[in-house]
């Protein structure tokens, strides 16, 4: 049963991801087509029993990201003949040459035994045990981290506010 | 007994406290400093440090006997080892006396400036630069003189050269003076080189023999073990042919002194001196008389341990010492600038200077240089005061009868005038005494009893052209126009002051500390410990002679016969048969044609160094190697090629676009993975 | 349970922090008093008394806080968890944070007047600017990837904001959109590398990382990689550099000061820690790579500098071609390799903001000096900014006696140090090439005292220049620092309290080479 779900889910991701590249010139679709593959990943994460980072990915990336995309894309209002103006065909070779050159130096790395994984405790992961490290041994990371949204805001703020004073 | 003394860096410090207030003053605000704040400043700099001189030199002198000298240690200059260099000063019995005339002498000429430049309205902000200046010179000097080491002293040797070639031009609106300065510093130039690579030598050699130092008592504590140490060519220049068997510190001796040569107007590179005369006369009192030019002969002085121990080089300090003071004598009988008879004067004093050090007779040196300070100070200052009476006129042929209208400034001038020509019991006659006596002791120095001929020669040319340039001034009926005569007026007294300490100081500043000689013969049961010469005796060490009292005395009363016939020669020429002098000159034209073009040693100069020189560069350097060679092939085509390669190549990388930017990125990335994970298995 | 805290350890963070937080609640605070024509002390409230307000009480926080860090330096290492250290407060974290808060301290005082003159004067920029600050001295603090991925986003996340801070400008929108999109690209790598480092090693801490660094392992090494290029785009090295000249010059003038100082200072730190503690074991590996860098660094860096018209972009590539120097420190890889590059990294700052700052007070009602024919006649108009530019320019130059001369000198001299002890030539030809580049980059450092002093001013375009108060203290700073750094050795400057600065960087960089 597992193994079949990991299957559909990780197929759909791939699929979702080409269908994401063929779709350039439409970009709803194209973000339509993020959502699936982010949604997919997410269910992969709660089959490997992280189902905090399960959420999240459901949250943060097709919740909040996909969602921000289409609004841009949608106040926009983006045509397909807008896109493509600055195409580049020199761009285009190196970057295809580097994405084949990156796919075969990963396919020849991935092609030989890696090292088993640790066992770890079955609480890991957990949303109890990610709050209690978080105000323990990640504290300071997680006030920093509350500082770096503060900062984020006010960046956000005074770039984006229509009239400053 | 502790040698650690902390006030001495007060002395050099207050000019340079001056120079930095005024000096950031000049830079950032618009006008000038007020006139009373130019003065507080500009005179009360050198004033402290005179004050502070004498209190530390009297500190000096209650030391023990064999002990005397302060160090003051600020920090470590340049620490890389071996070698080091402490930014430190030494006060001992040499830089003691020197620091003294310094301030005091330069303190004197401070105030004097005041009256002298106040007439100068060719620059709103000129007289609060040249009291910058003068400060700036006078902390150098003091750098000069105090530093305990090469390093330190080269610092202020290069600074009081700067100083001067400032000052020389410092009415530089008029071209010829920016010339004078150029060629001061120009010939100065040669002189530094040669001092440098003195300093080069000897720092080498004292690395070779295990003491790597600069520092003065150092070396003189390890200067024996290079006594016999000979030159060696390096292996890579054993092509050459053999080089002739030199001792190597009488190499570095030389060296040093074509710096001296340099700094102290000797030949061949005195040239300059009297062209320096271009600058305002404070400034040639001062620097081109009583203290820069000198620096030359202090620097011999303070390397007396390793002259000593060079013959050869001492010797050639003696022989160019003698020879230029009588040539210098020699083109003083005819000149017509009040300032350029002066300067000759003063490059024939210093020749007196280093007859005396070559001698190894150090003190001689060393006193001779305090009197002629004292003495030359004062004429070119009476100069100086008859130059602003005549309105800025320096021909001595359109002078004459001043006495009647400059009272004050002709009986101080004559002071001087008497000191120089060495009339009994006035300083000068002490110091050439001293000067004289040790070129007559110095047996090992090959041709002593001519170099001593020389000198008293020189005694007699010197009594004649002082006192011809006296009467030429002052005496009998003026030669200047009317009008001119009757705008003659006596100086301020800002300018009279300063004239009135010097002559006191020229006529008695021997009773301080008379020779030994006198010493004895006057003050009976003097101590001994009084004389100057055994004061300097642990900072410069000069033999003993063996002359006894009845030769000294013979000697001394010779040189007076000599100076008294050049007085006398000179009042009948030009005091009591004036009409004579235009006969005589006649009848010896071709010699007073050679004279009075000054052995056209410029015109040679310019003919055998200047022009070829010129052409080469012009032609060979400026031409081929700089414009085509350098300019054109090297630094244009190598900027050319850059610009070429910029332009071409990684400009059109540099497009703005970010996704091109990313792709650049991204191939950089891919590089370093490939290169990290070469290794990987 | 109780985590075991020590918050004395990161006070000066603290201080920054507070900053951070407090700024722009005191900018809604003043704003809504000037609305309301609110008085305090007798006078109503206007833009000025805020502005004044904002700086001094920035400008107090900071210096607290460079009092206490340069106040603790010879403390031992000090953790803010003890059960779990993130960070750790060494002597090299304190030496960063020490020039990290001279960088900020003289960026406030430049930028008060400045955003005036742009007509930004609010009070944001400064928490900005302190919330960027903190995410620096985390970084150089940084012992944990998690920690150190943090505060390089902390950092850079205000940055690219500072850098679009002139909103009317449109230069200065393209250089926070430029500065964002490929900053986010490096951070992307960058969190990669991490991600894969720890997968390789099971740990994220860079003691233990070192421990299980296996120089073998394909994804140890892939991870190196991928966090090596993060920081190469950080310190803007060749072949990553290419937003620097952009995005320096669209930026305002004093955020670009504060970027070419602060950034690199925060991730040469950075890379130190990295590379000397949790990538030790990879060391000979990266030395290659280092080694291209930094050779690409100078000589690319240099040459395009040559043929700059604009002086922000110039001093751009220079501070691409300095990236190049300090990197020459990493390739040496020892004590006083790194102690040349933290010396490098103070000089660096000085003479950085010092021409920086000239820029930032000849801008007139928005608009820049940027051309470098504009500066023609400077000395006439403002000859104390002029003789500060020069003094920076042969600094930057490295030209004896001034502070950049010694910066050179330290890390020339460690390298040769390096290379005869090891017997490598690879080091010598590195040491040649920055010398060689040293000498190719007064073609155009020259350039600027030349155009200042030797040409005449062009009629109406002359540079007008009045400089604030406070500018003037900031250049009076910079050129006495670099004047006194270079020409009065260790030993003197004793005279200013206990502070020998190279040995100080010896120290720093000791705490965490062997």
């Amino acid at each position: 049963m597992e193994q079949i779900l990991f299957y559909v889910f990780s197929g759909l991701a791939i699929l979702s991801a080409i269908g994401l590249l063929v779709n350039v010139r439409n970009t709803v679709n194209a973000a339509l087509s993020l959502v699936v593959c982010m949604l997919s990943l997410a269910v992969l994460f709660i089959m490997l029993h992280a189902e905090f980072v399960g959420v999240l990915q459901v949250m943060v990336y097709a919740g909040a990201i996909v969602v921000l995309f289409l609004f841009v894309v949608m106040l926009l209002n983006l045509r397909g003949g807008n896109m493509g103006a600055e195409s580049q065909p020199v761009l285009k070779l190196v970057g295809g040459a580097v994405a084949v050159g990156a796919t075969v130096k990963l396919a020849t790395l991935l092609d030989r035994p890696l090292k088993p994984w640790a066992d770890i405790d079955p609480e890991f992961g957990t949303v109890a045990h990610i709050g209690r490290v978080f105000y323990t041994d990640y504290m300071l990371a997680f006030q920093v981290a509350g500082v770096l949204l503060l900062a984020g805001i006010v960046a956000a703020v005074i770039l984006a506010k229509r009239e400053i004073d | 007994m502790t040698h650690e003394n902390e006030a001495i860096r007060l002395i050099p410090l207050f000019p340079l406290a001056a120079v930095v207030v005024s000096g950031l003053w000049l830079l950032f605000a618009r006008g000038s400093m007020s006139r009373g704040a130019v003065i507080a400043i500009g005179c009360g700099a050198p004033i402290l440090s005179f004050l502070v001189s004498l209190r530390e030199v009297f500190q000096l002198t209650r030391l023990d006997e064999g002990q005397r000298f302060f160090v003051d240690n600020l920090y470590t200059w340049i620490s890389a080892d071996p070698f080091h260099a402490e930014l430190s000063f030494l006060l001992d019995p040499l830089s003691a006396v020197m620091i003294l005339v310094v301030t005091g002498v330069g303190s004197l000429i401070h105030i004097y400036s005041v009256g002298y430049m106040d007439d100068d309205h060719r620059e709103d902000r000129g007289f609060q630069r040249f009291f910058l200046y003068l400060n700036l010179f006078t902390f150098s000097m003091l750098m000069l003189v105090l530093g305990d080491n090469l390093l330190v002293m080269f610092v202020g040797w290069e600074g009081v050269g700067l100083c001067s070639y400032l000052l020389i031009g410092f009415w530089y609106l008029e071209d010829h003076n920016a010339m004078c300065g150029q060629k001061a510093f120009l010939v100065n130039r040669i002189g530094d080189f040669g001092f440098l690579l003195g300093i080069f030598l000897l720092f080498w050699a004292f690395a070779s023999v295990g003491s790597p130092t600069v520092e003065f008592h150092e070396m003189s504590a390890n200067v024996g073990k290079l006594a016999d140490t000979m030159v060696t060519l390096p292996p890579a220049l054993s092509f050459l042919p053999a080089f002739p068997a030199w001792k190597l510190l009488t190499l570095a001796c030389l060296c040093l002194f074509v710096g001296a040569c340099g700094k102290s107007a000797q030949l061949p590179l005195y040239t300059w001196l009297p062209d320096a005369m271009a600058g305002p006369t404070p400034v040639s009192a001062l620097i081109h008389a009583a203290t820069m030019v000198t620096a030359g002969v202090y620097m011999v002085c303070r390397m007396s341990f390793a002259f000593s121990l060079a013959p050869g080089a001492s010797a050639t300090v003696a022989w160019v010492g003698g020879l230029t003071a009588v040539f210098a004598a020699t083109i003083a009988l005819t000149q017509k600038d009040i300032k350029k008879v002066l300067a000759y004067s003063t490059v024939s004093q210093l020749g007196y200077m280093f007859l005396a050090a070559g001698s190894m007779a150090y003190s001689a040196a060393v006193y001779h240089l305090a009197t002629h300070a004292f003495f030359k100070a004062l004429l070119f200052l009476g100069a100086g005061s008859v130059i602003l009476g005549m309105h800025h006129e320096q021909d001595i042929d359109k002078m004459g009868g001043l006495r009647r209208r400059m009272r004050w400034t002709h009986r101080w001038f004559l002071c001087g005038v008497l000191a120089i020509a060495g009339v009994p019991f006035l300083s000068g006659f002490f110091s050439k005494d001293e000067v004289l006596l040790g070129a007559f002791a110095a047996h090992d120095l090959p041709g002593h009893m001519a170099l001593y001929a020389i000198g008293v020669l020189t005694a007699g040319l010197t009594a004649f052209y002082m006192l011809r340039l006296h009467y030429r001034v002052f005496a009998g009926e003026t030669r200047a126009t009317p009008e001119v005569y009757n705008a003659v007026h006596e100086s301020n007294r800002w300018v009279l002051m300063p004239l009135a300490v010097l002559a006191a100081l020229s006529v008695g500043v021997w009773l301080l500390s008379p020779p030994d000689l006198w010493g004895e013969l006057l003050f009976g049961g003097m101590r001994k410990s009084h004389s100057l010469h055994y004061f300097l005796q642990e900072a410069a060490f000069s033999a003993p002679h063996d002359v006894s009292h009845a030769t000294e005395l013979g000697l001394a009363a010779l040189a007076t016969l000599f100076a008294l016939a050049g007085i006398a020669a000179a009042s009948f020429l030009y005091y009591f048969k004036p009409e004579m002098v235009d006969r005589l000159t006649d009848r010896v034209r071709p010699v007073y044609d050679v004279l009075w073009n000054k052995y056209w040693v410029d015109e040679i100069y310019d003919f055998l160094i200047v022009r070829p020189l010129l052409w080469v560069s012009e032609n060979v350097l400026y031409r081929l190697v700089d414009a085509d060679l350098i300019d054109r092939i090297g630094v244009n085509g190598t900027a050319r090629a850059v610009r070429g390669v910029a332009n071409r190549g990684l400009k059109f990388l540099q497009t703005g676009f970010t996704q091109s930017y990313l792709v650049i990125m991204l191939i950089g990335a891919l590089g370093i993975i490939a290169y990290m994970m070469r290794g990987a298995s | 349970m109780m985590p075991n805290l020590d918050l004395s350890a990161i006070s000066p963070m603290i201080f920054v922090a507070v900053g951070a937080i407090l700024l722009p609640l005191l900018e809604v605070l003043l704003a809504r008093m000037i609305e309301r024509r609110r008085s305090w002390l007798g006078r109503t409230v206007n833009r000025e008394m805020a502005s004044t307000a904002i700086v001094i009480f920035t400008v107090l926080l900071l210096v607290l806080a460079l009092l206490r860090t340069v106040g603790t330096f010879d403390l031992p290492v000090a953790h803010f968890n003890l059960d779990h250290p993130m960070i750790a407060v060494d002597q090299l974290t304190r030496f960063l944070n020490a020039v990290l808060l001279i960088s900020a301290i003289l960026t406030v005082l430049v930028s008060s007047r400045y955003l005036a003159d742009i007509g930004m004067d609010h009070g944001e920029f400064y928490a900005l600017l302190l919330a960027s600050l903190l995410g620096m001295m985390l970084l150089g603090a940084a012992t944990d990837l998690i920690m150190l991925f943090l505060a390089l986003e902390l950092m850079s996340i205000p940055i690219y904001a500072l850098a679009g801070f002139q909103r009317s400008s449109l230069k200065s929108n393209e250089s926070a959109l430029k500065y964002f999109i490929i900053g986010s690209f490096a951070s992307a790598l960058l969190l990669y590398g991490c991600a894969l480092l720890y997968g390789a090693t099971g740990t994220v801490e860079l003691a233990e990382i070192a421990r299980g660094f296996d120089p073998e392992n394909p994804l140890t090494l892939l991870g190196a990689a991928l966090v090596l290029v993060g920081f190469a785009f950080k310190i803007a090295s060749v072949p990553f550099h290419q937003w620097a000249p952009d995005v320096y010059e669209g930026a305002p003038t004093t955020v670009t000061g504060f970027m070419a100082t602060a950034v690199k200072v925060a991730a040469f730190g950075a890379l130190i820690r990295v590379v000397a503690v949790g990538l030790q074991p990879g060391a000979e590996i990266m030395y290659g790579v280092f080694w291209w860098l930094a050779v690409l660094s100078m000589t690319v860096g240099n040459v395009m500098a040559i043929i700059q018209q604009n002086t922000k972009r110039m001093l751009a590539y220079s501070s691409v071609a300095h990236g190049g120097y300090m990197l020459v420190g990493i390739c040496v890889g020892t004590q006083s390799g790194y102690a040349g590059l933290l010396f490098y990294l103070l000089v660096y700052t000085f003479m950085t903001i010092g021409a920086f700052t000239v820029l930032a007070i000849l801008t007139r009602d928005g608009r820049e000096v940027s051309r470098i024919d504009d500066l023609a006649g400077l000395h006439e108009t403002h000859p104390f900014a002029a003789i500060v530019m020069t003094l920076c320019m042969f600094s930057l130059a490295g030209i004896p006696p001034l502070a950049g001369f010694w910066g050179k000198w330290y890390l020339l001299t460690g390298a040769v140090e390096r290379a005869t002890a090891i017997g490598d030539t690879s080091l010598i030809v590195l040491a040649v090439v920055l010398v060689m580049n040293s000498a190719i980059s007064l073609a155009y450092y020259l350039r600027l005292p030349v155009v200042m002093y030797m040409r005449e001013a062009r009629g109406a375009d002359r540079p007008d220049a009045t400089a604030g108060a406070l500018q003037t203290t900031v250049l009076w700073v910079c050129a006495l620092a670099i004047v006194l750094i270079g020409v009065v050795p260790g030993d003197f400057l004793i005279l200013f309290g206990d502070y020998d600065l190279i040995a100080s960087a010896r120290v720093a960089a000791s705490a965490v080479s062997p």
